[in-house]
């Protein structure tokens, strides 16, 4: 019955939409790529000045050292500042969906935080809290991109969802929004860490508890709903990438921490670990935020449990 | 007015009339070491001397990797624990105690030269000036993080006109940094006393004309930290103060 008036409303399926937005979502990860080779190359100064680089809005610089992270950085945001603004205008043109409408703006609204927070950073000489504001929302922005792309898809437009009612407790959707929350306090501590606010043990010890939470989330995901298929495969996915995203974490901690406490220089295994730490961080969040859409698409809780409120007064009517 | 008023204001006196010429990179040393005027007490001026030790095998310091700018060329090392034969360098020396007396106003030169800061380990009295000069054939940004002091960022290109700065708090330490080249790294201690030094490739240090009295006379090294002695002088007394740090 969901089904049918999910359906409701007919929805024209745009393909061009569709695969810009995957395109955006992909060159989003580059820049978070990117943005983590500056922090690990400690390349965050190099160029002293916002919104201009030496000065100089238009010129090219001499792409060597730090510069070479920190304006290439620049250089892709700029990009993906373009593609986004392309993506909400062409959402907003040709989107029934209102709220898809207002996603693309929200998009472009969080493209534009993101810009400021970069270009603060650099002005006030990297302080820890506006750093770790640049890189958890790098990552909301990556999240953003990724659910337009879901939901312009082909699967999300035209497929009939299959349904289940979920009646445990807690339902699946609170743990996947458990396993959200979990997992950004898990992006500040590790951003708080990198840009020196904080110490590495909160992060070392949370990774212990979004290893549980998320366990959980995909165990119940998988076990339960194992004929869903859009729920199982971003569970099978978070899982995989939360256990990959563990040894990437030893190996970060071990390179930085323990090898690297009194390098002269950052050193490539240093900056590899960190940067593809930061890397497989940002799909794990996107992917647990998919997997929150399937979930709350396919496996609904019960209207009467969503609005026990509205039930009781109804009863003592 | 007591003696040690008298004696800090003749100082401030002859450290003026000395400084006419900034002074060369690669010392670290204050401008000139505090004279007394004739007309003061001058015959009763200290001076402190001594050697800082390391203690122990000093790690062998990692080679810098300098390939990502081909404007950086040569050889160099870490100079965060340089020892030579058990002495230690760049250890700032300073005698703590409430001095009255007129900063220098030559400034003192810190080069960017060979994608390296020379010196890597600067003494300035407080609103002393530090002039940087960038002889390389390459960009570099100078960033100052001190914390009772203002941080700075600021880019100086290849053969660009040398930048100063002048600090107003007493502070030991304050990095700098080059973030295009992130190996590069110097320290600056600002002193509000007039009594400082910095140890020598011998590990040696020199502090010249101090008034008698008891002070404390401190240490401090950019890795190992600081350690304080205190010290009483007399007049015309030449005191030694060996002094090791151990990791």
């Amino acid at each position: 019955m969901l089904g049918a008036i999910l359906k409701g409303i007919e929805i024209p399926y745009h393909h061009g939409l569709h695969r810009f937005a995957i395109f955006t979502a992909c060159v989003t990860l580059v820049l978070i790529v990117a943005g983590a080779l500056v922090t690990s190359n400690d390349a965050g100064l190099s160029v002293p000045d916002w919104p201009t680089t030496f000065g100089s809005f238009y010129k090219m610089p001499h792409m060597v050292g730090g510069v070479k992270y920190e304006h290439g950085h620049r250089m892709v945001a700029e990009f993906v500042g373009l593609l986004t603004i392309v993506l909400a205008v062409w959402t907003w043109r040709v989107e029934k969906r209102r709220w898809l409408r207002l996603l693309g703006l929200a998009a472009l609204g969080t493209v534009i935080t993101q810009g400021v927070l970069g270009g603060l950073t650099v002005l006030f000489f990297l302080p820890a809290p506006i750093s770790s504001a640049h890189a958890a929302v790098a990552q909301t922005f990556f999240c953003i991109a990724v659910s337009i792309a879901v939901f312009t898809g082909r699967r999300w437009v035209e497929e009939q969802p299959r349904v289940e009612l979920d009646v445990r407790r807690p339902t699946l959707f609170t743990l996947t929004l458990l396993s959200i929350f979990v997992l950004y306090v898990q992006l500040i501590l590790g951003a708080m860490f990198r840009h020196k606010g904080l110490s590495w043990w909160p992060h070392v010890v949370h990774a212990a508890v979004v290893a549980i939470v998320l366990s959980w989330t995909a165990v119940r995901a998988i076990s339960v709903y194992p004929q869903v298929e859009a729920v199982k495969r971003p569970a099978i996915t978070m899982l995989g990438l939360m256990v990959g995203q563990l040894c990437l974490g030893f190996l970060a901690f071990i390179t930085r921490v323990m090898w690297g406490k009194d390098a002269a220089q950052p050193e490539l295994p240093m900056v590899i670990s960190t940067v593809v730490h930061v890397a497989v961080g940002a799909l794990l969040l996107a992917t647990t935020v998919v997997l929150a859409i399937q979930v709350w698409r396919h496996v609904p809780v019960s209207f009467e449990e969503r609005v026990p409120g509205r039930e009781q007064k109804a009863v003592a009517v | 007015m007591s003696n040690r008023v008298l004696l800090s204001l003749c100082l401030a006196a002859s450290l003026v009339a000395c400084q006419k010429q900034p002074t060369s990179p690669g010392t670290g040393q204050p401008p000139s070491s505090p004279k007394l005027s004739p007309a003061g007490d001058a015959s009763a001026a200290a001076q402190i001397s001594g050697t800082v030790y390391f203690k122990g095998d000093p790690p062998r310091p990692p080679a810098i990797d300098m390939s990502a700018d081909p404007g950086c060329r040569g050889s160099i090392q870490s100079e965060s624990l340089v020892v030579h034969d058990g002495k230690l360098q760049n250890v700032f020396v300073y005698v703590k105690g409430n001095f009255t007396f007129v900063p220098p106003r030559n400034p003192l030169v810190v080069e960017q030269r060979g994608c390296q800061y020379v010196p890597h380990v600067l003494a300035v009295a407080v609103s002393q000036p530090i002039e940087f000069r960038n002889t390389d054939p390459t960009n570099h940004n100078i960033h100052g993080m001190p914390q009772a002091n203002d941080a700075w960022n600021a880019s100086q290109p290849a053969q660009a006109p040398p930048m100063t700065r002048t600090f107003q708090h007493a502070e030991t330490m304050i990095p700098v940094k080059c973030n295009q080249h992130p190996w590069m790294k110097m320290y600056i201690n600002v002193s509000d006393s007039p009594f400082f030094a910095v140890t020598d490739a011998r590990g040696h240090f020199d502090i010249n004309g101090l008034p008698p009295g008891t002070y404390d006379l401190v240490f401090v090294h950019e890795t190992l930290g600081p350690q304080r002695h205190s010290i009483t002088v007399g007049p015309r007394e030449r005191k030694v103060i060996d002094v090791s740090f151990v990791r």
